[in-house]
């Protein structure tokens, strides 16, 4: 059916027989370029692939390698010759006491006890001879 | 239409026939059967390629075009019960070298940029350029810097091949990685060798993938034609209930131990008292898992769950716990104890030979006395004794999650002699795994219940779940711990004190002779277990030491030997996990 239309589209241009021939060549010229720009673009899509996953391997690599050297930086021996090296030393164990009751007395006056007053014969007594507190 | 055919026939009808003499035409009819005969030759050639031949040149040519890649998959890491990494994977490096690739005049330039690198002799280096063999090894496992290095130089003839190591953290004792009995190593195979990697390794090894992709003139593999044949899986990571800082502390302390009484090794195991999680598995002396093939193989032998032990007095708290659960015996039962006893005709004695008089069975346990666990047994009935020695799970593998566990197939009830059960109450001629008598002690500490010792918690995201089962009623339970926090206050357990639990700690010494070659030799196991706070346990810890030299039979006791070494590890348990005894303040 195509070919039919195109046999008409043809005949309706009046080309000549090399004209056809001509338009032929081109027309597959065409495509054999078409095909050779997929495929050189394919190939370089194919290399940076290629590229990419050796980047990311070594990434991978280096990342396990760093996931390594912070694991050790954490190990409790690693953490304790630091602490050493900074000049820390490990405290005292923590001692433990027997729990006693508080006894607290909630009828208490709240606040800071009042000063006991002072009678004046006595603060007389302890301007002249000194004292007191 | 009829107008169009009668176009094409025209020309040809208007065309003058010729005559074709006959010598001519006998020439055409040669001419076209050779020619017929030729094509049919190259038809019938072709058919035979493209149909009779076609498989196997189809295999020939995807031979050359067609590369089948395997893909490794990352092994799954070991994270302790805090996320902390145990065991990880890093990539090194073997060096490749394509002798034939190198021109004879840049062989020595090669040689010294390898030796250089590599830290090798270039002397054997040159020998394998000049051999001009298309494939060498030049070194194998080398560091990450060390390959980038040699990256740089780009050197002729040299390439890289990235090899996935499995890498451990240091230990507590110099020269050893962290939990090297418990976590095994990963040899160049790629296969889990011991312990936890052994164990799971169909899980942390994952499954190789492989994918069909077309290669180069180079052959490289073109990755835009790869097509997966089978899909690869990642291992999976494990989390265990292993706490690394205990660990360290517990590595630490029972190498010190061992060191101190000049034993031939020791080993620890903690529990989690509700769980039955491994917080620490220790054995000393120890290896460097990152360097197993420099290692002697008889350390990676696990003592605590590759060898039998006798548990010695550690024993009794299985004796007397099921003589109480059945009835045959309260705390305040007194039998008499000359210091020995009779059975079937052999005298077995108590360990100090001294004379006892009249005990308690709190006594018995408070210092000790083989006697005492002889008569307990003897209440309670053979039957009712080895149904709490299978209740207690002495007589079947604890089940934990650890390769190369060892048990001793125990005869049944009706082949054991009097005199072998009598031992056997106070641990003698009979032989379990430090796992097995942990978790057994660890029945008292759980309320009389025995939970599947087990050191991994989740594997990926799914938590696993473990077995337990009620072996005592809580009341034994709750008497047992009793009796066993006399021993700490008033007996034999006064070394594992520790100041301000000595009123809520319960413990057992254990202190059994070695046989070797079916006689009892002057060598000891000297063993402590306890579980604290005693009224609501966190942890069960035993400690066994195998032959201490104290130069005295008491020094090479449990309470002397292993009671101190408990006693340092539970400190630092106490510490970080913050346990306050109940009732108590602390202050700094």
């Amino acid at each position: 059916m195509a070919l039919a239309a195109s046999g008409r589209a043809v005949q309706r241009l009046g080309l000549s027989g090399y004209s056809r021939v001509c338009l032929a060549a081109v027309g597959l010229g065409l495509l054999v370029l078409v095909y050779l720009v997929v495929d050189a673009q394919a190939t370089q899509v194919s290399f940076q692939l290629g590229q990419l996953r050796a980047r990311n391997a070594q990434l991978q690599a280096e990342q396990d390698q760093l996931r390594y050297q912070s694991a050790q930086a954490q190990t409790p021996g690693q953490v304790a010759q630091e602490a050493a090296a900074l000049g820390m030393r490990q405290g005292a164990p923590t001692t433990y006491v027997p729990y006693r009751p508080l006894r607290v007395d909630l009828g208490a006056p709240i606040g800071p006890s009042r000063p006991r007053p002072v009678p004046l014969w006595q603060r007389l007594w302890d301007r002249i001879f000194g004292g007191g507190g | 239409m009829a107008v169009r055919s009668e176009q094409l026939v025209r020309p040809w009808a208007a065309r003058p026939r010729v005559r074709v003499r006959r010598p001519a035409r006998a020439r055409v009819l040669a001419l076209l059967g050779a020619m017929l005969l030729v094509s049919a030759t190259v038809w019938v050639r072709l058919v035979y390629w493209q149909v009779l031949d076609h498989s196997t040149l189809a295999a020939l040519a995807a031979d050359q075009h067609l590369v089948e890649l395997t893909e490794t998959p990352s092994r799954g890491l070991i994270y302790d019960s805090s996320g902390r990494p145990l065991a990880l994977d890093t990539t090194v490096y073997d060096v490749v070298l394509a002798a034939d690739e190198v021109a004879p005049d840049q062989r020595q330039e090669v040689a010294d940029a390898l030796s250089a690198v590599l830290r090798l002799p270039s002397g054997p280096i040159l020998q394998l350029l000049r051999s001009e063999r298309p494939f060498a090894y030049v070194a194998k496992r080398v560091s990450q810097p060390q390959a980038t290095r040699l990256q740089r130089l780009q050197l002729p003839g040299v390439s890289l091949e990235p090899v996935q190591q499995r890498q451990y953290l240091p230990g507590g004792a110099p020269g050893t990685t962290l939990a090297s009995d418990l976590l095994g190593f990963v040899n160049d195979a790629g296969q889990g060798q011991y312990g936890i990697e052994q164990y799971y390794n169909a899980v942390l090894a994952g499954q190789a993938g492989s994918v069909q992709a077309y290669q180069d003139s180079a052959g490289e593999e073109i990755p835009l034609t790869a097509r997966v044949q089978r899909p690869m899986v990642n291992g999976q990571s494990l989390t265990l209930t292993l706490d690394a800082q205990i660990q360290y502390a517990a590595e630490q302390a029972l190498a010190q131990g061992v060191k101190r009484n000049h034993a031939a090794s020791g080993s620890v195991i903690v529990l989690d008292s509700h769980t039955g999680g491994v917080v620490a598995w220790a054995d000393y002396p120890a290896y460097n898992a990152n360097d197993f093939a420099q290692t002697d193989p008889a350390l990676f032998q696990d003592q605590l769950v590759s060898s039998l032990y006798e548990p010695g007095s550690v024993m009794k708290v299985v004796t007397l716990a099921g003589a109480l659960d059945d009835g045959a015996i309260t705390p305040d039962t007194t039998i008499y104890d000359p210091g020995w006893v009779q059975v079937d005709g052999v005298t077995l004695h108590d360990w100090t030979t001294a004379y006892a008089g009249t005990v308690t069975m709190r006594e018995v346990l408070e210092q000790s006395l083989n006697v005492g666990a002889v008569h307990a047994e003897e209440m309670e009935g053979q039957a009712a004794y080895f149904h709490y020695l299978q209740a207690f799970g002495l007589e079947r593998p604890s089940g934990v999650d650890v390769a190369g566990e060892a048990t001793m197939a125990m005869p049944p009830p009706d082949r054991w002699n009097p005199v072998d059960v009598a031992t056997a109450s106070f641990g003698q001629g009979i032989a379990v795994n430090m796992v097995q008598m942990a978790a057994a002690v660890n029945v008292i500490a759980d309320g009389g219940r025995w939970v599947q010792p087990h050191v991994v918690e989740r594997i990926g995201n799914r938590a696993l779940t473990w077995p337990s089962r009620q072996v005592v009623k809580p009341t034994t339970a709750a008497t047992m711990t009793q009796m066993m926090e006399d021993v700490v206050q008033h007996g034999s357990g006064w070394m594992a004190r520790i100041p301000g639990f000595q009123d809520d700690e319960a413990g057992k010494t254990g202190t059994s002779q070695i046989p070797v070659n079916g006689h009892y030799t002057n060598q000891y196991w000297a063993s402590y277990v306890g579980f604290l706070p005693a009224q609501n346990p966190r942890f069960t810890m035993l400690v066994v030491v195998r032959d201490p030299n104290n130069r005295s039979l008491d020094l090479n006791e449990g309470y002397y030997v292993s009671a101190p070494i408990w006693k340092q590890i539970a400190e630092q348990i106490i510490l970080d996990w913050r346990i306050t005894p109940p009732g108590a303040g602390a202050s700094n």
